[in-house]
């Protein structure tokens, strides 16, 4: 299989079919990541072709450090991408010093929920408890950096995961109990 | 809050999970790509930053320029059209006198009777001239010489002064001298001949003698006018700055770190924990200003100026966590209100240089702060106050417009504002303005 490495040098080759290539190879984990932050796949549709032409043009500014940081840095576009789609359509609502909630979740077992499945409870979760998860627990972002992105202080990403982690525990334990009778 | 054990069996679920893109999305970004201006693959994989860098600074500049080439432009020719106007003016009263000039105009001999009459020159200072022009008798100006008096008023139009009337007089008593010279008494035919060709010289040297007493008393003198002047720059720090931090790891987590590695780290719990692989980094553009100014002289050396100026700052800062990079795009705009003092130092014809000092206030009307491609609220800097002195060359280059140089030594006092920017990262800077006065009268 060709590496990244090997696929960026046919680009900068001026190899016009690597282009493609780098598209087939990522355009499925592209919609993934935008179908986690949108659900709507017309609407995600957009975003894709945004974030490609944005891929494609810029790829000059790329980084490489090593293989897999060119999917990240495609996960990375998608992923901001979306973010600034959510806040043109206002999707969100950043609202600061959200009270705590306490109670601790008990956590069930994501292992046993199918990737589709997990998927679609995510698109049912409100946007700005999306954006939070999808930012800290996919892209690994620390909730300093998540409060930097979205313009929020940290106490409301922090409290916001909480959020979205306990409307995703309930989901997972109901279709947990589903499929157990 | 930490990443557990089920955030990353979350993560995992999803990680390598992929879907099936819409099957007609290639075409779409295809056509979006036909529709760009630059093709990635036909650039190679150089780094692009320096150039475009290189390019706006050159942009500033040609901006500068542009404004600075029409102001003077628009200067020179409301100064010619003026000009015009003043010497349509005179050629209207130079004409009245022409027509008297020919009237007069003598005949061959009475010329040659002039050339015996009139005594050589002697040299500036004896004021033969002066002496001409006020003791020509009545019986006089009837010959050639008296033809000078319908001209001076055109040389008064112009406000040549009194006194350089005699010069004019001597150097074209010694044209006449000179072409009389080379004639013979004993040709008066030839003289007559020649007449017409005599009059266009006299009326050319003539000519050169007043264009080259205009420019000598029009050119801007040494002695200082006290002028209220408007003045237009452009500035620009000379250097951009960078600089960059290390993160610290956040007290709460210090604390669980050290809780759990208390026998194995031997420094101090006091101490603060570098995060290895984290860094911040900034860079601070150039800052850039234009500003229109006025300046109000109240002794012949020193001035009072005062103005409206703004500011544009720009700053790029990478956050660094190991392979991942977040980059933010932040833009400042100023507005500021300056006072300062110029003293007059030196000045030869057309150059001064002057000595200026001064503060500023500058108050941040708009930001903008962009992470990662996504607009964010950025809060308003506090109010900025600023020191400087500087030392600029004029030349002017009009009477009306001078252009200056005037490179400046900045202080920016901390305004205790979080707020990152060039001002705080290098609070001493030099700038470079560059700009036109209008000098008003």
């Amino acid at each position: 299989m060709e590496t990244e490495r090997q696929l960026l040098e046919a680009i900068f080759g001026g190899e016009k079919a690597a282009l493609r290539r780098l598209y087939d190879r990522y355009s499925g984990y592209a919609m993934a990541v935008g179908l986690r932050y949108i659900p709507d796949r017309e609407e995600v549709r957009d975003v894709l072709q945004d974030s490609f032409v944005k891929i494609l043009t810029s790829i000059r500014q790329f980084n490489y450090q090593g293989e897999g940081s060119l999917k990240s840095w495609v996960s990375r576009i998608v992923s901001n991408r979306s973010i600034d789609y959510l806040r043109e359509h206002q999707r969100f609502m950043l609202v600061d010093n959200l009270p705590e909630e306490p109670d601790e979740p008990e956590e069930p077992d994501v292992g046993r929920v199918p990737p589709d499945v997990l998927m679609e409870m995510i698109g049912r979760l409100p946007a700005n408890y999306r954006t939070v998860l999808n930012l800290f627990v996919y892209e690994q972002r620390s909730h300093r950096e998540i409060a930097q992105v979205l313009g929020v202080r940290e106490s409301t990403s922090s409290s916001l995961f909480f959020r979205a982690r306990k409307m995703l525990t309930k989901m997972i334990k109901e279709y947990l109990n589903k499929q157990a009778i | 809050m930490k990443r557990d054990q089920w955030t990353e069996q979350l993560h995992d679920k999803l990680a390598e999970y992929e879907t099936a893109a819409p099957d007609d999305l290639w075409a779409d970004i295809e056509a979006a790509l036909d529709q760009q201006p630059a093709l990635a693959q036909s650039a190679p994989a150089q780094p692009t930053k320096p150039a475009r860098s290189r390019f706006v600074a050159m942009r500033r500049w040609a901006v500068a320029a542009s404004i600075a080439v029409l102001l003077l432009g628009g200067g020179y020719l409301w100064w010619t059209a003026s000009e015009q106007s003043q010497q349509a003016a005179q050629s209207l009263s130079s004409a009245q006198g022409e027509d008297l000039l020919t009237q007069q105009l003598p005949s061959p001999q009475g010329e040659d009777l002039l050339a015996q009459q009139l005594p050589a020159p002697q040299g500036e200072g004896q004021g033969v001239g002066a002496e001409t022009y006020s003791d020509r008798s009545p019986e006089n100006s009837s010959e050639g010489v008296i033809q000078t008096p319908p001209l001076t008023p055109p040389l008064e139009g112009r406000g040549v002064a009194a006194r350089e009337e005699p010069q004019r007089l001597i150097a074209e008593n010694s044209q006449r001298q000179t072409i009389e010279e080379t004639q013979t008494i004993d040709e008066p035919q030839r003289q007559i001949a020649d007449e017409p060709q005599r009059q266009i010289a006299e009326e050319s040297q003539r000519q050169i003698l007043d264009l080259q007493q205009w420019e000598d008393t029009e050119r801007p003198v040494a002695k200082p006018k006290r002028q209220m002047s408007l003045g237009l720059y452009a500035m620009n720090g000379f250097d951009n700055q960078n600089s960059s931090n290390g993160v610290l790891m956040a007290d709460a987590l210090a604390k669980q770190y050290m809780e759990t590695y208390a026998n194995s780290y031997s420094a101090r719990s006091s101490e603060p924990i570098w995060l290895a692989g984290y860094e911040e980094r900034q860079h601070h553009h150039r800052p850039i200003t234009y500003g229109l100014t006025v300046d109000y002289p109240f002794s012949d050396r020193l001035s009072l100026n005062t103005g409206v100026v703004y500011t544009k700052l720009q700053s790029d800062f990478t956050q660094v966590m190991r392979s991942q990079q977040i980059q933010q795009e932040q833009t400042l705009h100023y507005v500021g209100i300056p006072l300062g003092l110029s003293y007059r130092l030196w000045s030869y014809r057309s150059i001064r240089t002057y000595l200026s000092g001064g503060m500023k206030a500058d108050w941040n009307v708009a930001t903008h702060l962009e992470t990662e491609g996504v607009s964010q609220e950025l809060p308003k800097d506090r109010m900025q106050w600023s020191f400087n002195v500087s030392m600029g060359v004029q030349y002017d280059i009009l009477p009306q417009l001078g252009c200056y140089v005037e490179p400046s030594l900045n202080w920016y006092p901390d305004n205790g504002s979080k707020l990152q920017n060039y001002f705080k990262d290098k609070p001493l800077n030099l700038g470079l303005q560059i700009g036109l006065r209008l000098n008003l009268r």
